[in-house]
């Protein structure tokens, strides 16, 4: 494919792939504005080094890696504070105020919860349980083997069970 | 529900896969999205352009680069053309042409020409002369070109190297010389006959043929007659040899290897009258024998290379060898071998020598000399000038004064009068210093380039 219609193919898969990346950013970091600016340094370093860019991968896939490390980058910079959800607007569909109110924050705890975890484990939790990732892939991704992140996994899952016990309980 | 029971309720994979399910994350607002949508647009338009930007310029300089070569090839070849074409006028320039052009009026010119080359010959009779058309640049190689049964298989000695390391650098960064023809009046031998006599033409080394028996017999005959007497006119016997023996210097070689001590002598004083370049190399190693260094050291000075001189007077313990080599360098005539001599005038340590050496020459090359003074080098000037003061004589004198008198290369002129020794020289200075207070300021400046020579005049 001549060079150009690979720029013009680039542009679209990440103008396609954009809401997914700031959603799995978002995730990542908890916090909408720290995953814009994730993201926007991750767009950066997408148009720096597009030509690294295999068609046989799956773009997502590579977006994510980016993503990760800039993420991973922002964490070191920041000594790994995970940021606490804040009071901004949740996707509440609930039709009962109350219900609504005790189901919402509930899903922000266990959203807080999640990207409260250590980065490795955030990362293979995120990328397995909401991104629907397969092991293979997100070994892949991380670079690790999938024996690690079935371990990676293990621990995330025991240390948030662990964390969010009561809630089990309550429902 | 006890908080005891709480916590020993199971809890199930499910169950957490369920809790995880309801898990929410702030939403992301559309224009969070559209920012970065934005922001990648802007980065992405900006990227393009740069790499846009950079291709033109890496074909641009591909391009630079390709007319830069063509450029460069093509000023080389036209220089290289222009510099062939401009060296044959060059090439072409006679003697005469680079000697000062001294402009007095017409009456004074002639009669100090006149008298000049009247007082000269008549105080100097012309008993030497020096043939100086030699091609030292295209000479052959001393040792290649020696016959292969006189020259032993041996690595050069150190005094060998450093004379043939001179004589390189020498022959890559001299000039093409000027050559300055001369008649060859016939000559007469005295005390001083080696220096001034005719300097040999550079031959190159004859093509090697085996010997007659009648060369080897006429060869042996004129060795036995110097070796029997040695006061015989060498010159004679060598004319003799030259013209009876058509390659005399093979068998003179081999003389010079294989014969006795006497023979030896003569076979060097032999090479010094009808020796070529390929004597060079035996001429050194011979030099090394004690007994047979100052005819070797004689026979180069007829023979070698003006650097191999040079190196050889430098090298040169006995004071007298190291003169005559001096005064064979300033016999020659020739602008490189000049060059060297004068290098010895500039050298404090060596000045006096090459001073004395100056006497020894009898016919020494006045115009080159005088044409030094229009040289850039200060330090060549000066030498010169102080060579010309030793050397002399009265038309010299006269030619000075007139000089200063016209101003034509005055200070050397003033150097070269205050280096004089003669009594018209010293009355010429003390008149002309009490009568023109601005000569009298350069005579003082030029003083102190000939305190070395010559002690403060009264």
């Amino acid at each position: 494919m001549a060079r150009s219609s690979d720029q013009h193919e680039l542009d679209r898969l990440v103008t396609e792939h954009l809401p997914t990346a700031l959603r799995f950013a978002t995730r990542l970091t908890g916090d909408v504005d720290a995953a814009e600016e994730i993201l926007q340094e991750a767009l950066l370093r997408v148009a720096r080094s597009w030509k690294s860019f295999r068609r046989e991968a799956r773009f997502q896939t590579w977006l994510f890696r980016i993503v990760i490390n800039v993420f991973r980058s922002r964490l070191a910079e920041t000594k790994n504070r995970p940021m606490l959800l804040d009071g901004e607007v949740v996707d509440d569909q609930s039709t009962d105020p109350a219900i609504g109110a005790q189901q919402s924050e509930l899903a922000e705890l266990i959203a807080a919860r999640v990207s409260a975890l250590p980065a490795r484990q955030r990362e293979v939790m995120i990328l397995i349980s909401f991104e629907g990732l397969s092991i293979k892939e997100t070994a892949s991704l991380l670079e690790i083997t999938e024996a690690n992140v079935h371990a990676t996994l293990g621990v995330a899952r025991a240390r948030l069970t662990r964390e969010l016990a009561p809630y089990f309980v309550r429902r | 529900m006890p908080a005891e029971d709480k916590d020993n309720t199971p809890i199930s994979g499910d169950s957490l896969d369920q809790l995880l399910s309801d898990a929410r994350w702030p939403v992301v607002p559309q224009p969070a999205v559209a920012r970065v949508a934005q922001h990648w647009e802007t980065v992405w338009n900006a990227r393009q352009r740069r790499e846009v930007f950079l291709r033109r310029m890496a074909a641009l300089g591909l391009a630079a680069t390709l007319l830069g070569a063509v450029t460069i090839g093509w000023l080389r070849l036209r220089l290289g053309d222009k510099s062939i074409a401009d060296t044959k006028p060059l090439q072409e320039i006679s003697p005469k042409q680079s000697a000062p052009t001294i402009e007095p009026t017409p009456v004074v010119t002639k009669a100090l020409q006149s008298n000049d080359a009247a007082q000269h010959e008549t105080r100097r009779p012309a008993i030497a002369a020096h043939d100086v058309s030699i091609d030292r640049t295209h000479g052959p190689n001393a040792f290649t070109d020696l016959p292969a049964d006189v020259v032993p298989s041996r690595p050069p000695n150190t005094l060998e190297e450093l004379m043939l390391a001179a004589s390189d650098h020498k022959r890559k960064h001299s000039p093409t010389s000027a050559r300055v023809a001369k008649p060859s009046p016939p000559r007469k031998l005295g005390s001083n006959s080696l220096v001034n006599a005719p300097r040999k033409t550079r031959r190159k080394a004859p093509v090697s043929a085996e010997p007659s028996p009648r060369e080897i017999l006429i060869v042996s005959g004129a060795i036995d007659r110097l070796v029997a007497d040695s006061k015989v006119n060498v010159v004679k016997v060598g004319t003799e040899l030259s013209t009876s023996a058509p390659n005399p210097e093979k068998l003179l070689l081999l003389t010079l290897s294989r014969g006795t001590r006497p023979q030896q002598i003569a076979a060097l004083r032999l090479l010094a009258e009808t020796g070529s370049t390929a004597s060079i190399g035996p001429l050194l190693r011979a030099a090394e024998e004690p007994q047979l260094h100052a005819a070797s050291v004689e026979a180069l000075a007829r023979l070698a290379d003006p650097s191999i001189v040079r190196e050889a007077a430098r090298l040169e313990p006995d004071s007298e060898l190291q003169r005559t080599l001096m005064a064979a360098l300033l016999a020659r005539g020739e602008p490189g071998a000049l060059g060297e001599f004068l290098s010895f005038v500039e050298n404090d340590r060596t000045a006096d020598a090459a001073l004395a050496a100056t006497q020894l020459v009898k016919k020494p090359p006045m115009d080159l000399l005088f044409s030094t003074f229009s040289e850039p080098l200060e330090a060549h000037r000066i030498a010169a000038a102080r060579v010309i003061g030793r050397i002399d004589g009265a038309s010299t004198t006269q030619r000075l004064i007139t000089m200063v008198e016209l101003g034509v290369n005055r200070h050397e002129a003033c150097i070269a009068l205050l280096s004089s020794r003669g009594r018209e020289a010293t009355r010429y200075v003390n008149a002309a210093a009490q009568r023109d207070p601005s000569l009298a300021a350069i005579f003082s400046g030029a003083r102190m380039f000939t305190q070395l020579d010559n002690p403060p005049r009264s």
